[in-house]
């Protein structure tokens, strides 16, 4: 088995003359939780879109379990077990909770030409459908509209979403953003548990989240990685510190 | 061979009558994200009120005036009763919106007018033709579209470029977030767009009055052709405007001219003459899927 | 969520009213009625097909008439051909039968909505409504440059198509022709809406690039859902050349596209029976009205703005009564 599941290097991407991303490199190791930090603009969300293929990178490389995945485009890859969550929450606001899994689900297989039956009855969705819900804890709301659950239900619902088809790798673009205390307590908990099962890319702001639930950290500034390590050794790193950390 | 530059001259004509409705349109579309479909009403009025004031004051200038004002101030009108309230809204809205607007102008100028297209005849002052070759005669009047066109393109070329509501202008066609940040009076600057939109479309149909019938419906046929240039050109960007409205001009008109009699010379059936006249009528719609299979945004997209 | 008792009570009352109206139409002596609503239902077909499109895939098509015409077109050219005794390009043989004509016009609409959709379906949002609309244009005047086929006039039929089981020619029997069509399709779109393919469809007209990531391929979903919608257009067509005995490049001018958008606004977006409502009320206005004046369009289309801007939901909803304000 690989140990470098996903492995990325000299990643550019401009847009016109501003240049987003430039030797952006990160090393995720099976089975770790790795935390991409840096202040706001620094590129973090242009790189994750060129990881999860939204984005197509000018120059660089993707591999996934040593297979190359640079142009693959994002069905492609979330097939191959890649998985991402939205800073923005990102739903199917007008479909109920349920639907919204039924549908995570159902996407994963891919052979959705089924004109007949109906959605919600196919057997995978009948054995998988009941879990995913309890996973979140939103098995009592599932004939919820999801426009109408609270702000973390949506969180967790999002992240759900994410978890069907059991990723490999599963990437939370800001997974804490505008959650009080008791929703981080809970969402860290949820990656603590995840981490058993799967490998995660933490794209997060909350320093406290970060150096609690994180085995390895990469530092983004200005677009290109200005440093990779341990926890304790990035805290300590001195242009870390000065770019971004501040003396503290 | 002469009979060829004539015909391009041509397609350079139809290509400033293109120009000028889709400069509008496209900025209308990138900076509103409103998909106007009643834009060709406003060529429509430009030709109805150019011709009628022409007509009873049986000066062209006068004529040229009061269709511009017309388009204008209808535009703005349009602008501020309807399409404000679609801004925000679903495409399907938009479209569905600005179909009743056509559906309204078309009749309303059946009820003004009638149903008898209206003549308008070239001012003769600047009818007539003049030989640009040896051989080749060409009208005056077309000359002077072409003239106006470049003229036009130069004027919005310095507005763009130079002016300060210019650059507001551009900035919004590429990032709307943008302009709200720089602390611009949005609403008068959609209201000032579209109208300057409009006043082109206006500006395009009295020129093209003496040349086509002026009738209810017209606006319609070259909103389509202008839907074309756009779609090549690329939504928002005036220069996709410049080259795909020349670009389709040319084509659509060297097409009509020329593929029917070089059809007549492959085939030889019966089938020749129906097929010929077709697809002459088809080629800019085959050029336009080829260019979206190459570029599905256009040839000069902008980036939001 | 729509109050579902209320709803599948007026679709009962109004498959009960469609049934009997021939039936009640004859006794009071107007028979006209008949084939006015022939026209009607042939109207919803095209009308709900264009709401798979709009309502369910998000895709708003400006070209939905140039299926209409290519169905029509099919069963015209065929049955030319047949009556002139003339194999098409000296090989294909016309037909007069409606068991051939009618599966061919749909077929073929199949196909053109392939190509079409295929082609454009590679852009989205402003982009896709100007392309298709682009492409029925080119459509219209390919027809029109048919001579053959009457060109800009059009070409009469000599009679409706035959079968053997039923007499089409007579419009009551052609009545519950295009009836058993018309619940026929709406019970097809109802089954797709619910299935899996429907969820995803919606899915994909709500939140493309969640999906995309979720690992569905959303051109495929799009392309099968444009090309299914464009089938039943051709249906919709061909049924009208047989009502109207009568094909013309009228039948794919974009404006019938817009009417028939306006017929599902009218009715209900989404709602896969709203659109017979939004017909029956559009065709109705457009004779009720014509006979008062002939400019009534100019009421129409300021009425149409009003209702798009302050009542978007249509009159199913109103009828079958909504509890929340989206849906």
């Amino acid at each position: 088995m690989i140990e470098n599941l996903l492995q990325v290097k000299g990643l550019c991407k401009s847009f016109g003359a501003v240049q987003a991303n430039k030797n952006f490199n990160i090393d995720i190791m099976r089975g770790s939780v790795h935390a991409l930090i840096g202040p706001n603009g620094a590129g973090k969300t242009t790189a994750l879109n060129q990881l999860s293929g939204e984005l197509i990178p000018d120059t660089g490389l993707i591999t996934f379990e040593g297979q190359n995945i640079t142009r693959l485009k994002s069905y492609r890859r979330s097939r191959l077990g890649i998985a991402r969550s939205f800073q923005i929450t990102s739903i199917f606001e007008k479909m109920t909770v349920e639907e919204n899994m039924a549908l995570s689900i159902i996407s994963k297989s891919g052979h959705n030409f089924r004109f007949w039956q109906n959605g919600l009855l196919t057997s995978q969705v009948r054995t998988e459908l009941g879990d995913a819900l309890e996973s979140v804890g939103l098995f009592e709301r599932k004939d919820v509209k999801a426009r109408h659950l609270s702000h973390g239900e949506k969180k967790q619902l999002e992240v759900g979403m994410a978890l069907s088809g059991k990723p490999k790798l599963l990437m939370l673009d800001e997974p804490m953003a505008g959650m009080g205390p008791g929703g981080t307590v809970e969402m860290s908990k949820l990656i603590l548990r995840l981490k058993e099962t799967m490998t995660i890319l933490l794209v997060e702001h909350d320093m406290e989240v970060v150096f609690a639930l994180a085995d390895t950290i990469t530092v983004l500034v200005s677009g290109e990685t200005l440093a990779r390590g341990k926890p304790e050794a990035i805290r300590a790193n001195e242009f870390v510190r000065a770019a971004y950390l501040g003396d503290d | 061979m002469l009979l060829f530059v004539e015909q391009l001259l041509n397609g350079f004509q139809l290509g400033i009558t293109l120009f000028l409705m889709s400069a509008g349109l496209t900025l209308i579309f990138g900076i509103m994200q409103v998909i106007n479909l009643a834009h060709g009403s406003f060529y429509m009025i430009g030709a109805y009120v150019g011709a009628t004031v022409t007509t009873v004051t049986g000066s062209f200038l006068l004529g040229i005036a009061a269709a511009l004002i017309a388009a204008a101030i209808t535009g703005m009108l349009v602008e501020y009763l309807v399409l404000r309230h679609l801004y925000n809204r679903d495409h399907l809205s938009q479209v569905l919106a600005t179909f009743g607007l056509i559906l309204f102008f078309n009749e309303l100028t059946r009820i003004i007018w009638g149903r008898q297209p209206l003549y308008m005849d070239v001012p003769v002052w600047i009818s007539g033709s003049i030989e640009l070759l040896p051989g080749l005669i060409y009208p005056i009047y077309r000359l002077a579209i072409i003239a106006v066109g470049v003229m036009v393109a130069g004027l919005l070329w310095l507005l763009f470029a130079k002016t300060k509501i210019g650059m507001q202008i551009r900035a919004g066609a590429s990032d709307r977030q943008m302009i709200n940040a720089l602390g611009v009076n949005i609403n008068l600057l959609y209201t000032l767009v579209f109208g300057l939109g409009t006043l082109l479309a206006g500006l395009a149909g009295v020129m093209a009055g003496p040349i086509l019938s002026v009738e209810s419906g017209m606006g319609e046929s070259i909103l389509i052709l202008t839907f074309v240039v756009i779609v090549i050109g690329g939504i928002g960007s005036v220069r996709g405007a410049v080259v795909g409205a020349l670009i389709v001009g040319i084509v659509d008109t060297l097409g009509r001219a020329f593929l029917p009699d070089l059809f007549r010379i492959f085939l030889t059936s019966g089938y020749a003459d129906s097929a010929a006249a077709s697809l002459a009528s088809m080629a800019t719609y085959i050029l336009m899927a080829a260019v979206l299979v190459w570029r599905p945004r256009g040839l000069f997209p902008s980036h939001s | 969520m729509i109050d579902n008792k209320r709803k599948k009570t007026v679709v009962l009352i109004g498959t009960i009213c469609l049934i009997l109206l021939p039936v009640v139409a004859t006794i009071l002596g107007h028979e006209y009625f008949i084939s006015l609503f022939s026209r009607i239902l042939i109207y919803s077909l095209a009308a709900v097909s264009l709401d798979l499109l709009l309502g369910f895939g998000g895709l708003v098509s400006l070209g939905h008439a140039a299926f209409v015409g290519v169905g029509g077109y099919v069963v015209g050219i065929l049955f030319y051909h047949a009556y002139e005794a003339e194999p098409i390009f000296g090989i294909i043989p016309g037909s007069e039968n409606a068991l051939i004509a009618i599966p061919c016009a749909v077929l073929i609409s199949a196909l053109f909505a392939l190509i079409i959709g295929a082609l454009s379906l590679r852009t989205k949002g402003m982009h896709f409504i100007m392309i298709t609309l682009a492409f029925a244009q080119m459509i219209f005047y390919f027809s029109v440059g048919l001579e053959k086929y009457g060109g800009d006039d059009g070409l009469s039929l000599y009679s409706r198509n035959q079968m053997a089981i039923l007499d089409l020619s007579d419009d009551l029997q052609f009545y519950y022709f295009c009836l058993f069509f018309l619940f026929t399709f709406v019970f097809f779109i109802y089954r797709l809406v619910h299935s899996r393919f429907g969820l995803v469809i919606r899915g994909v007209s709500l939140n493309e690039r969640r999906l995309q990531t979720l690992g569905v391929n959303s051109y495929n979903y799009k392309l099968v859902c444009f090309v299914i919608a464009g089938s039943g257009a051709g249906l919709a067509g061909a049924l009208l050349a047989n009502q109207a005995e009568y094909i013309s490049p009228g039948m794919m001018h974009w404006t019938l596209s817009g009417e028939l958008m306006v017929m599902v606004l009218l009715g209900g977006l989404g709602t896969i029976f709203g659109p017979i409502i939004g017909s029956i009320i559009f065709i109705l206005m457009e004779d009720i009205l014509g006979m008062y004046t002939e400019h009534w369009m100019v009421y129409m289309g300021p009425f149409l703005v009003f209702v798009v801007i302050f009542a978007p939901k249509g009159l199913f909803g109103l009828l079958a009564g909504k509890k929340d304000s989206d849906d």
